[in-house]
């Protein structure tokens, strides 16, 4: 499907859709904004930390290896993996011959497609983030980077819970103690907990792990081997920058002063298996690109809250885990994929303004359009080389004359031309008036 | 891979960079971090934590109360990983592993955060904080300090020895709403947390 398909799917629905994307973000967006102001200087930290996210990535090569040693000090493992192939082999090599993982929510393990990877190797995987395990029981990927679930209504709750045996109503708290027994026996019963990383601070080689739920202490910390998967870009020089973007995460992401459980981890717990994988996958086109701004995202999902497009269309509408404007602006980088996302906005620019480390997203989607313009490129040149020549410019104005309806735009501008008006004129044109004497009367 | 083929990978892509594409592209990186800092406040530390404890549903109380707010949690049960804070009469003390069945954990933090209601808690404190319904945590007076950075950004005054393998800030009860938005306590974690200072 294209884009364009999928986005038509999302808006002929029944509105639901669009009352719940509308309810979540705008929850979400307005705690940010509350909890922004809570702070003595928001615009100066988030200029700093701009600043200093755009530094650690300039220097990602010598950062990445300070961690790596840092972390192998400890005596946990690392690995670097190249793409998605590298690193959920290296995965389902250390998981070989478990049977149960529990995974918290993690955007990079569904880029690689992780859990289908452990399947492939007799592995359970099971989500344990409320909303991504409902995700993960209605075999559908997640639809926002915070709020995986956000456009299910409490009736689809009850439905997919239904299949796990759950018998209430629609009562939250009835259907959260359910999550809570059920998937504590999971935690327990685990060999393996393979968690995401917000951040990883260098100079300790210590890995940031933020859940409101809990998950995440109870993923890396109940069973006997951690897998610990992070994007290359996440990896911040100091715990003073880490304290920083801390702060603006927990802000931006869930609207909260600071995430319910933040953990701190250093190397494996005594007598049990840690690991770090370091993913690229695509990551490195990015880099020295124009767009490398882009790597200084710590996915907090406040751009996808503000963006008009993603609060019709949203998540899965943009055909990647990633979606939103920053989707639209990673996702044809990171895998030369669907070039047309950079479209599947207006530029208003909310995301950046939302952006709490004030990524230029509009700015980027612009520059992702001028990546792949190709044809449309041409098109424009050749316009500019005809409007710089007087006999054709007056050439070209000629049809203006006409009023051709709708149905006679030829094929590839009829999308273009919809819901607009096409230009005409009225009268005679400067250059007529101008010949004739009348301009200056 | 190995890492010198994808650590030279990026010295490549960042060797000959194309200039960004946005119109005011980044500042220089300022010469120290700036502190997260919030606005003044006439209220001493212990008010603040309280206030901001309350805001995310947790709660300070003192010894005398304890025991009543057990009770109306109908804690039987609980786990101890100290003795800083006795245990009600009426409460049965299991053993630390067996913390998945107690319905309380008394824990004592470390250090703890008045602007965010944080206490924090050593890795050795982590089932016993996690798994009861009920988290009963013991918080120094003299380890309250203002901000998360001022804990985050003097860590050797916290562990001497060196960081341990894990510790954790935790601020109230774990919560949710990806129910439709639907604000729920004790996913994973405790639904209610009780704070006191000695």
């Amino acid at each position: 499907m294209t884009l364009r398909e999928r986005e038509r799917a999302a808006l002929s629905g029944d509105g639901q859709l669009q009352v719940a994307l509308r309810r979540s973000t705008d929850a979400m967006s307005t705690r940010w904004a509350a909890t922004r102001a809570e702070l003595a200087d928001p615009d100066g930290l988030r200029e700093a930390a701009r600043s200093l996210r755009s530094a650690a990535i300039a220097r990602l090569p010598e950062l990445l290896a300070q961690l790596a040693d840092r972390v192998q000090a400890t005596g946990a493992h690392v690995f670097f993996a190249a793409d998605a192939e590298e690193a959920t082999s290296y995965i389902a090599g250390v998981a070989d011959g478990k049977k149960l993982a529990v995974k918290s929510k993690s955007m990079v393990t569904e880029e690689i497609g992780l859990n289908a990877a452990l399947a492939a190797v007799g592995v359970e995987a099971i989500e344990t983030d409320l909303g991504e395990w409902v995700q993960q029981l209605d075999h559908e990927p997640p639809a926002h980077i915070l709020g995986p679930a956000m456009h299910k209504t409490r009736a689809d709750w009850v439905r997919v819970l239904a299949r796990e045996g759950y018998e209430g109503g629609d009562d939250p708290d009835a259907m959260t103690a359910f999550a809570r027994r059920t998937l504590r026996r999971k935690f327990l019963e685990a060999d393996l907990g393979i968690t995401g990383v917000n951040l990883a601070i260098a100079e300790t080689g210590t890995v940031m792990m933020v859940t409101n739920e809990g998950n995440g202490r109870l993923t890396a910390g109940t069973p006997p081997v951690h897998v610990a998967v992070m994007g290359m870009e996440r990896v911040v020089a100091s715990w003073a920058e880490a304290d920083l973007l801390l702060a603006l995460l927990s802000r931006a992401g869930a609207g909260v002063s600071i995430g319910t459980y933040v953990n701190f981890i250093t190397g494996p717990r005594t007598g049990c298996e840690m690991h770090l994988v370091i993913v690229d996958n695509g990551r490195s086109n990015i880099l020295g690109s124009p767009s490398q701004e882009a790597l200084n995202c710590i996915r907090c999902g406040a751009c996808l809250n503000v963006c008009p497009a993603y609060r019709q269309i949203g998540g899965h509408a943009y055909g990647d885990v990633y979606s939103g404007p920053i989707g639209a602006v990673i996702v044809p980088l990171l895998r030369d994929g669907d070039p047309e996302l950079s479209h599947a906005s207006s530029l208003c620019g909310a995301c950046w303004k939302a952006c709490p480390v004030a990524i230029p997203l509009h700015e980027l989607l612009l520059q992702g359009r001028a990546d792949h313009a190709g044809s449309e490129r041409a098109i424009w040149r050749a316009w500019a080389a005809a409007w710089s020549s007087p006999r054709a410019f007056a050439l070209s104005g000629a049809p203006a004359r006409l009023r051709p309806p709708q149905m006679l735009v030829p094929p590839p501008f009829r999308d273009w031309a919809r819901g607009r008006e096409l230009p005409h004129r009225e009268g005679a044109t400067f250059r007529a008036r101008w010949a004739r004497g009348e301009v200056l009367e | 891979m190995n890492r010198d083929a994808f650590l030279a990978r990026l010295a490549s892509r960042l060797a000959d960079p194309v200039p960004p594409g946005v119109a005011h592209p980044p500042k220089p990186p300022p010469a120290t971090v700036p502190r997260v800092d919030y606005p003044p406040d006439e209220r001493s530390l212990e008010e603040r934590f309280a206030a901001e404890l309350e805001a995310i549903r947790g709660r300070v109380a003192t010894l005398d109360e304890l025991p009543g707010l057990l009770d109306e949690l109908d804690v039987r049960t609980a786990v101890m990983t100290d003795e800083r804070i006795p245990l009600p009469d009426a409460i049965e003390r299991l053993p630390l592993e067996r913390a998945a069945e107690a319905d309380a954990g008394f824990t004592t933090a470390r250090a703890a955060c008045a602007v965010t209601g944080s206490v924090v808690i050593a890795d050795e404190f982590r089932l016993a904080s996690l798994l009861p319904r009920v988290h009963v945590v013991a918080v120094p007076r003299d380890r309250l300090v203002e901000t998360p950075g001022d804990i985050l950004r003097n860590l050797p005054s916290l562990f001497a020895d060196g960081l341990p393998s894990g510790f954790a800030f935790a601020s109230g009860p774990s919560r949710s709403a990806d129910i439709a938005g639907e604000v729920v306590y004790g996913v994973h974690g405790p639904l209610a947390v009780i704070a006191l200072f000695f």
